[in-house]
């Protein structure tokens, strides 16, 4: 997936990053619970995208 | 005039010409315009509830607007798919309001790119081994570790970043912090190798 022009994967890396506690997500410790709700949020929406690649599929026949 | 003649004929009137760009800050400036013009014509956020700017559309209704984007071969603005898909509703469902009021209109316009920190090196995809830790330091997170597989960091201004907090207990949660990519000690990402 990576070549030098197209790039789509990076890797990051943070070293002492400060992130201010108003940008949490939901509770300190209660992650876990607000990554099962992106999980959720992410397999419905590649529902969606499956959805206009099979319609995109057929109104192509 | 019912609802999938008006999305069809939007559609069709308001298609950005040419052929997006598939790297680099030219699909950046093309998937942000195509959200700011769905956002001009009335057509972001189709899932979204209608008191964040949102169409709150029925499931019915969106498969419509999908089926017609699908057949009027509408750009798939991959960059706008995080915050449209993942970040705002999760904004939505338990951000505060004051980053409801930072964030939400900015997604919706396609004034910002959201990318997500969630594998790591040696974890993969497995959520429950993360090693990025980030510990309580004052009023701030300090965040140490790395991830990877993060699609088009490289041109994101947000992240949502998933840490382990420390120190580690065998019951230890996650959290979900939002990085702006200029924070200091973020470091440039360099491309993953697959």
């Amino acid at each position: 997936m990576t070549s030098p022009n197209q790039v789509h994967f990076v890797q990051c890396f943070y070293d002492e990053v400060r992130i201010p506690l108003g940008n949490i997500g939901g509770q300190i410790k209660d992650g876990w619970k607000r990554r099962d709700v992106h999980v959720g949020l992410r397999n419905a929406a590649r529902r969606r995208s499956a959805i206009k690649i099979r319609y995109a599929t057929w109104s192509k026949r | 005039m019912i609802f999938r003649d008006q999305a069809r004929t939007w559609l069709r009137d308001n298609l950005i010409p040419g052929t997006r760009p598939h790297s680099g800050e030219a699909m950046r400036s093309f998937d942000l315009a195509w959200q700011r013009k769905q956002f001009e014509g009335g057509w972001a956020g189709v899932s979204w509830p209608t008191e964040y700017g949102g169409l709150g559309l029925s499931l019915t209704r969106q498969l419509i607007w999908h089926e017609e984007y699908a057949r009027a071969d509408a750009p798939d603005n991959h960059l706008c798919f995080v915050a449209l898909n993942h970040a705002g509703p999760h904004l939505i469902a338990s951000g505060s309001e004051d980053q409801k009021r930072l964030h939400l209109p900015k997604i919706l316009k396609g004034e910002v790119i959201w990318c997500q920190g969630f594998s790591e090196p040696n974890s993969g995809s497995d959520l429950a081994s993360l090693r990025t830790q980030a510990r309580v330091e004052g009023d701030h997170l300090v965040v140490n570790g790395s991830k990877i597989w993060t699609s088009h960091g490289h041109l994101s201004d947000w992240q949502e970043l998933l840490c382990a907090p420390i120190p580690l207990r065998p019951s230890t949660r996650h959290q979900l912090g939002h990085l702006r990519y200029e924070s200091p000690g973020h470091h440039s990402c360099a491309p993953s190798r697959s």
